[in-house]
């Protein structure tokens, strides 16, 4: 993110009025991991920094390695949270978060983290996440069942069409629900979600992208045979890359495809026992078990007709 | 220019047409098994060819006249090893072109386009063809107490009795209020108007045909996603659902908010059939709006008896 002077200024002046240099240490350590203020200011321990050299370090380096957003996330929460029972008011931060919102970026209030504004830019990394950021995502893995099987059958080109016709309603899906896909490789696709309700978003996406084929299936399609898919949404903690060949390579990556690959019944989308927890109920009533991997606990969501 | 051509040999056929066909031409090629379903829909193309390779003569018997039935979209036959004897034989069938191979040598012109769309009789126009319907001139140029023709939609949100048990009446009358707002905005985007409301629902105009999106493919897509819709919407803990009825008939034109009291048949029989025969999670339609149902979801519209002397249609369910 750009940060211009007049933030870089307001930010450094607000961090010398809201908290002393032992709490700046601390604010600093959170946004860097083993940031040392003596080491980083060239003085030696033995030799006092003052608040607002302190501020100036703190504020340089953030922007210097494309932590600004999270250093003011820290001012944020310090702001309404406090910290060991102490209130830290900060003074100008209603003016930082609106210089914020100028560039782009809007506070998620359930992540309590800025995210790329999406009628600004839609990029994987919501235009923040750092590679090696480890946060809880929500992760929603599909692909096409039978996707050879239907190349033979209706060749190259019919078949090009269709999938990118199904790259479309995902990216339609997911993107409306703030979630980014991070993968299309051939006929498979990785989402990830990591604000708003983001678990929630994961499998609205999902159920969303069977609706949009059901339709999709009687109105455009040209295969002669319906284009279905399998997906799986899973949630869990895992670091961020910007390389997708070092995302799938992640336990949790792994654990989402095997289970859309290995235990999802064609048509369906199904959700692990890590994510139930976290679905309102009248969408998790939705779901039923899969029968044929009742041990597993996993629930599948698929559109059901009468009468068929 | 937008070919399509249904084949049995999709690779053998984009070498052959690729030379033939213009450089900005785009070609898809589909395999024939799909062809009768795939010509139901609104197919984006200026021509459609079937390969009769490996098919024949006999096969051009087969698909002929499913191909005969894609409104305003010619086809041909191709034909690129000179298989058919008697290539008068796909006219016969109602095949517009035939791509032998001299032609394919000749190659696919725009103005060999134009001669094919002249021969099918849609660049001239047909003396004999009833006059296309009029445009709708849009709710605005209606003028006030005016008889029009039009399609009557009345919505309202499904198991009132299970939400008022659920969320309160309070909170039910909010959702109706904002379910009405919702089906306003919806109803603009088919083209339609809300035109009136009762305690339950809201009635909406549609022009007599359809102006963009279908209105009933719409409360299909609606009903679809109904639990999106009550979640995301509406923000509710409680399953969401809805009920339509489509009905076509004739009213006097009086603009929303001013309607005053209406005497039309058609008007009340809407209402009734909304409020009295319509069934949660299902679009009902009186058979004056039959046609209204797009072609690809029309097998998921069933009879369902009949209401004040009408013949009823209902949609199927989706299941919970």
């Amino acid at each position: 993110m750009k940060v211009r002077n007049n933030l870089a200024q307001i930010t450094k002046k607000s961090l010398c009025e809201a908290i002393n240099l032992d709490m700046m240490s601390r604010l600093a350590r959170d946004v860097f991991s083993e940031y040392d203020l003596h080491e980083r200011t060239g003085f030696p321990s033995t030799v006092p920094i003052t608040s607002q050299l302190a501020a100036h370090h703190i504020v340089n380096d953030a922007i210097a390695e494309n932590r600004f957003l999270h250093l003011a996330e820290r001012l944020i929460l310090l702001d309404r949270e406090g910290y060991m029972g102490r209130r830290y008011p900060v003074p100008g931060l209603a003016e930082i978060v609106k210089q914020i919102r100028v560039e782009g970026y809007v506070w998620d209030e359930e992540a309590e983290l800025f995210m790329e504004d999406p009628r600004v830019r839609r990029t994987p990394n919501w235009g923040r996440l750092l590679d090696d950021d480890e946060f809880r995502f929500a992760l929603l893995r599909l692909d096409v069942a039978n996707n050879s099987k239907m190349v033979q059958t209706h060749g190259d080109s019919a078949m090009r069409g269709a999938l990118e016709d199904l790259r479309q309603i995902v990216s339609r899906c997911v993107e409306f629900r703030a979630g980014r896909i991070w993968q299309w490789e051939g006929d498979g696709a990785l989402a990830g979600f990591l604000f708003g309700s983001r678990v929630m978003s994961a499998v609205l996406a999902g159920m969303a992208v069977l609706h949009e084929l059901f339709l999709y299936d009687r109105l455009h399609n040209r295969l002669g045979e319906p284009l279905r898919i399998r997906a799986a949404v899973h949630t869990g903690s895992f670091r961020y890359h910007s390389d997708p060949e070092m995302l799938v390579k992640q336990e949790i990556v792994q654990e989402t495809e095997e289970i859309e690959s290995r235990l999802t019944p064609v048509g369906s989308l199904v959700i692990t026992p890590a994510v139930a927890p976290s679905l309102d109920r009248v969408i998790l009533e939705r779901f039923r078990p899969v029968q044929h991997f009742a041990e597993s606990r996993l629930l599948a969501y698929e559109v059901r007709m009468e009468g068929t | 220019m937008r070919i399509l051509v249904f084949s049995e040999t999709p690779d053998r056929v984009e070498g052959a047409l690729k030379a033939a066909l213009p450089k900005d031409a785009d070609l898809e090629i589909l395999p024939l098994r799909g062809l009768k379903r795939t010509v139901q829909k609104p197919l984006n193309a200026d021509l459609v060819y079937l390969d009769i390779a490996d098919i024949g003569e006999a096969g051009l018997g087969r698909y002929a006249s499913a191909l005969a039935s894609a409104e305003k979209l010619p086809w041909g036959v191709l034909d690129t090893a000179g298989e058919l004897t008697d290539p008068a034989r796909a006219f016969f069938r109602g095949a517009r072109d035939y791509l032998g191979p001299g032609a394919l040598r000749a190659g696919i012109t725009p103005a060999r386009l134009s001669e094919i769309r002249a021969f099918a009789g849609l660049e001239c126009p047909n003396p004999a063809a009833p006059e296309p319907a009029k445009r709708f001139p849009g709710w605005d140029r209606l003028p006030e107490g005016s008889e029009i023709d039009v399609r009557f939609c009345y919505v309202s949100v499904g198991d009132p009795e299970g939400l008022r048990e659920r969320i309160g009446e309070k909170r039910l009358r909010k959702l109706r209020e904002d379910f009405a707002g919702f089906m306003a905005s919806w109803a603009a985007e088919c083209g339609g108007i809300a035109w009136m409301r009762d305690p339950e629902g809201t009635l909406l105009l549609f022009p007599e045909r359809d102006e963009g999106t279908s209105p009933v493919l719409a409360a299909f897509r609606l009903i679809l996603d109904r639990a999106l819709v009550g979640y995301e919407v509406f923000r509710l803990e409680v399953p969401l659902t809805f009920r339509f009825s489509f009905h076509a008939g004739r009213t006097v034109w009086r603009r929303p908010g001013s309607t005053g009291t209406i005497v039309s048949g058609d008007v009340n029989f809407i209402f009734h059939l909304g409020g009295k025969y319509c069934s949660d999670g299902r679009i009902t339609l009186s058979a004056e709006t039959e046609a209204s149902i797009p072609a690809p979801i029309r097998d998921l519209f069933v009879p369902a008896g009949d209401f004040e002397g009408r013949r009823i249609l209902a949609s199927r369910k989706f299941r919970d």
